[in-house]
């Protein structure tokens, strides 16, 4: 009866014919974007690539980290991020502003601040498909302003398909 | 010297010793079982159904309850009344996951958003008696009813995080 075979698929865990749960053939996975302008617009950023008949369900409980690394000058107005697999590219982050000004003018580089979103609430998602990242308005500032930062997010995978028991 | 003896690496034998058998007393211990999540087959939620095991079980270890989801795969016609679920390894299955409707509520199934959608569902429950090496089984005490051929199919993922109870001091 006990079952552990990560990476071998979706599995039984109590043998064929009980009607029981599988364990999912991924992992819980950190990805980590390269270092980003967020002073400059960005679209189509590959975020989360695509699994098969599996879509990514941001950890709430990880809900998202920028990594500041380097500030030229002063913020004065947030970037304005978003991510997803559907055509707005909005279904896996919801339009976010963080990191906000205090977050980047405070920050003592390199440090963590809290990306401050939990995802958008039930839309249509779409496997095998990847998740998309855009900076649809960039940070603005004073005195040379740059800002340079990773995303980083943590994701669950689940399937949306399987049988009906 | 303590620090380079600090470079154990997990071995998936178990709960292992950060420093050695020595101090073992003083030291954590890097648990055998990663973060998992588990997924039912898709439900019929226009149906009950008993003792579906959710999670199993793992000698010496509880499965402490993390995030909680609905994967919506279907809707059909219109819901009147929710699913209601609930989900442990007690007698009464409800140590893991409390009995509610948390995420299939009429508004979120009705709400026309096409399928597959995800939804938070109901809140896990801190604070009750654990049972190690016993599986967590899911129950749907509560039918989905509604009108126009309704049908709600949907699994349950759950994040879990493997704690052992059987470590000795």
């Amino acid at each position: 009866m006990i079952s552990n075979q990560p990476g071998v698929g979706p599995e039984p865990s109590d043998g064929p014919g009980t009607p029981s749960s599988s364990l999912i053939a991924y992992p819980m996975e950190i990805f980590q974007t390269p270092l980003i302008d967020i002073s400059q617009p960005l679209s189509g950023m590959e975020l989360i690539p695509a699994r098969i008949g599996h879509i990514p369900i941001l950890i709430v409980q990880l809900a998202g980290e920028w990594a500041i690394e380097s500030v030229v000058g002063v913020q004065t107005s947030p970037v304005h991020v978003r991510a997803g697999s559907d055509a707005a590219h909005s279904n896996f982050l919801s339009s976010t502003t963080t990191p906000s000004n205090a977050d980047v003018n405070g920050a003592v580089v390199p440090s963590l601040t809290s990306l401050n979103t939990t995802g958008p609430g039930p839309v249509t998602f779409f496997p095998n498909t990847p998740v998309y990242f855009d900076i649809t308005v960039p940070a603005a500032g004073t005195g040379g302003f740059s800002c340079l930062a990773r995303l980083i997010i943590a994701v669950n995978w689940v399937t949306t398909d399987g049988a009906l028991i | 010297m303590p620090g380079q003896m600090r470079q154990s690496i997990w071995q998936g034998y178990g709960p292992q010793p950060l420093q050695g058998q020595a101090n073992a007393a003083l030291c954590a211990r890097s648990n055998a079982y990663p973060i998992e999540t588990y997924q039912t087959p898709r439900l019929n939620l226009s149906k009950t159904y008993f003792g579906i095991e959710l999670v199993p079980a793992r000698p010496g270890y509880v499965a402490a309850p993390r995030s909680r989801f609905w994967v919506v795969s279907s809707v059909s016609g219109v819901q009147t009344t929710p699913p209601n679920t609930q989900a442990g390894s007690d007698a009464a299955h409800l140590n893991f996951m409390i009995s509610g409707t948390v995420g299939l509520s009429n508004a979120q199934v009705n709400a026309g958003v096409a399928p597959p959608f995800v939804a938070g569902a109901n809140t896990a429950n801190s604070g009750a008696a654990l049972f190690p090496n016993t599986p967590v089984y899911l129950d749907v005490t509560v039918a989905g009813q509604g009108t126009g051929g309704y049908i709600l199919v949907a699994s349950l993922a759950v994040t879990v995080e493997w704690i052992a109870l059987e470590l000795g001091q």
